[in-house]
């Protein structure tokens, strides 16, 4: 706790999300895929959210600049950007998008344009928002792609998408979302769909622009491994809602979390026992019309009591650690989930 | 199990794609794809090899070969020392199984997974009348499924209950060897554990031989009692987990190596961002 909120109290915040919750359907056939989030998010920082598929951990990521899937829409909560220092803080966060926030995509073939060349749409952008010249635009199509280290940026600018490889086509994605000059940068998955080498060329890359233009990134991804490397914070998702949150040194080391233990404990390693089963979790992710009261993790988990399937959820502290749990066991568990 | 007989092996394996095909072949000036280039592999009866490598390395080209769903440019597949035709009979399809990536997409919409299994057991024979309801008990005992999943369609499983059923039905038709194509990467990872360990489980149990594929270093070594690492067309190394693994040779294996995670390094990791 002490760390966790030193760091976060001596850097300015950049977003702020607190009881977030999305709703899909109408009446009879509402569902709400996520209920409970609340986080902060400082200038310069690196979050991550980590969770499986259908946690809520991407509609969050969209809810925050507006762009829900269609048949969605954020229905309770509040999240509010800040872009500079001083500043008032933003909650129509539709206005931003563009101008101060970005996001990059998971699957960059289909997220670039391609009818258009690389230059144009790197800068597509800026010049909606920024109003800027061709030779303007070219210039700083040159600047961005050098910037994600496209070899030869000048030739590049020429190129359609379909040229380029996937790797390459993430810089490019890259380079679009840092032509409008973002303060906060939202990435969803941004490297599963490439290959292991290409992927840590990317992850070096977006760590080196977040430190050098001191940009605030939310990491969105299942993946354990490139949160560990990248990220200083995170929240673990399950079932729509933040079950702990803390440090990547604290999170990893000393889950607070029966279903964090669970999720580091069931990935295969280099150096596990392969005669050992794996620990899987039994069951899966409930689905959000089937999610009963309670905890959501209480029917799969190994250490539920009665009493986990009537609580009310709350993200508190733990004892004797910094990261906060949803689990009421949470006290009592700890040394058995590390 | 037996480990000394050989169940499966490919010989000088090529496959071009989009290069003409035949005798003018070498009069050509477009040389088209090179997708495996003169590969060879062996699998002991009982054992698995892991097949390891990123998108586009030919992995997956060598498993439709084997499946006879590709044909080879060049190259011999041998089966318990038979040669499998390119074209492949009703019997000798049976032999050979897979298990596909994306179990959303791999299983009929329409069936449900009783109508999905009983249509396999008539097509190929394998049991009619009251057989066929207790054949199906059985192979979804086997692969951990609850009886309830019977009459559901795929829509309504989770991704881990399709893949089950996905395994189920490649086990149905009493294959000799079962190819898994990256078979469990699309799974979230505490579901991705629960395959695994029925794989694991199946492999014991039945003594099952199994070509693996995966491109996650950590999830092959699980699994497998050989690895090959496999790029641009060729293998570039192969051993046993153990070896490849503590001492790889080739720099795209331990590129491989250094991508995946470990569990000390997780348990004390630092903050200092990237750390290669």
């Amino acid at each position: 706790m002490i760390e966790a909120e030193a760091s976060t109290s001596s850097k300015a915040g950049v977003l702020r999300i607190a009881n977030l919750v999305v709703q899909a359907g109408r009446g009879q056939d509402m569902t709400a895929p996520v209920t409970d989030v609340s986080l902060d998010v400082c200038r310069g920082e690196a979050f991550g959210i980590v969770g499986e598929s259908g946690s809520g951990k991407s509609l969050t990521l969209r809810a925050v600049i507006d762009l829900l899937p269609e048949g969605l829409r954020r229905s309770g909560g509040s999240i509010a950007v800040r872009l500079d220092e001083g500043a008032d803080w933003v909650s129509d966060v539709a206005t931003l998008r563009g101008r101060g926030i970005s996001m990059i995509f998971q699957e960059p073939m289909t997220a670039l344009n391609p009818t258009m060349r690389v230059g144009d749409i790197v800068t597509v952008g800026a010049r909606a928002h920024r109003g800027l010249s061709r030779t303007q635009a070219h210039d700083l199509a040159v600047e961005l792609l050098a910037e994600v280290r496209l070899p030869d940026p000048e030739a590049q600018v020429r190129k359609w998408p379909h040229q380029l490889s996937g790797g390459q086509r993430q810089r490019v994605m890259i380079a679009m979302a840092l032509a409008t000059d973002p303060k906060l940068l939202l990435c969803d998955e941004p490297t599963t769909a490439l290959d292991v080498e290409v992927q840590d060329q990317i992850l070096q890359l977006l760590d080196r622009i977040r430190r050098d233009r001191h940009l605030a990134v939310i990491f969105v991804t299942h993946d354990l491994g490139v949160i560990r490397r990248l990220c200083e914070r995170i929240a673990v998702m399950y079932a729509g809602q933040v079950v702990e949150q803390g440090t990547v040194r604290d999170v990893f080391a000393a889950p607070t979390h029966p279903y964090t233990a669970g999720l580091l404990a069931s990935m295969p390693t280099l150096d596990s026992d392969p005669a050992h089963p794996l620990t899987a979790i039994p069951g899966g992710q409930p689905d959000p019309r089937e999610r009963r009261g309670g905890c959501r993790f209480a029917d799969r988990c190994e250490h539920d009591q009665p009493d986990c399937h009537t609580m009310t959820y709350a993200l508190g502290p733990v004892r004797g650690h910094a990261s906060l749990s949803a689990c009421r066991r949470a006290d009592e568990l700890t040394g058995a989930l590390s | 199990m037996t480990g000394d007989t050989t169940r499966l092996s490919i010989d000088d394996l090529v496959v071009r794609y989009g290069g003409p095909d035949g005798w003018w072949r070498g009069l050509s000036r477009k040389p088209g794809f090179l997708a495996v280039d003169e590969v060879s592999l062996r699998i002991p009866a009982g054992q698995t090899l892991g097949l390891v490598g990123g998108s586009g390395c030919g992995k997956s080209t060598i498993a439709k070969v084997i499946a006879g769903l590709q044909k080879p440019t060049s190259g011999v597949v041998q089966l318990d020392d038979r040669v499998l035709p390119e074209r492949r009979s009703k019997a000798d399809a049976r032999l050979v199984q897979m298990v596909f990536q994306d179990p959303s997409s791999a299983l009929n919409p329409r069936l449900t997974v009783r109508q999905t299994l009983t249509e396999l057991l008539r097509t190929h024979g394998l049991a009619t009348g009251t057989a066929t309801a207790r054949r199906i008990a059985e192979l979804l005992e086997l692969v951990g499924l609850s009886q309830r999943v019977l009459d559901v369609r795929p829509r309504r499983l989770s991704g881990g209950q399709r893949q089950r059923v996905g395994i189920a039905r490649a086990l149905a038709v009493e294959p000799s060897v079962l190819i898994a194509d990256e078979a469990v990467s699309a799974l979230d990872v505490s579901v991705q554990a629960a395959v695994l360990n029925t794989l694991q489980r199946l492999k014991r149990d039945l003594g099952l031989t199994m070509l693996f594929i995966s491109h996650d270093l950590a999830v092959t070594r699980y699994i497998s009692d050989s690895v090959a690492v496999m790029q641009a067309g060729r293998i570039v190394e192969r051993g046993t987990p153990e070896v490849v693994l503590s001492n790889p040779q080739h720099p795209y294996t331990r590129a491989l190596v250094a991508a995946s995670p470990r569990h000390d390094q997780i348990a004390s990791l630092s903050n200092e961002g990237v750390n290669t």
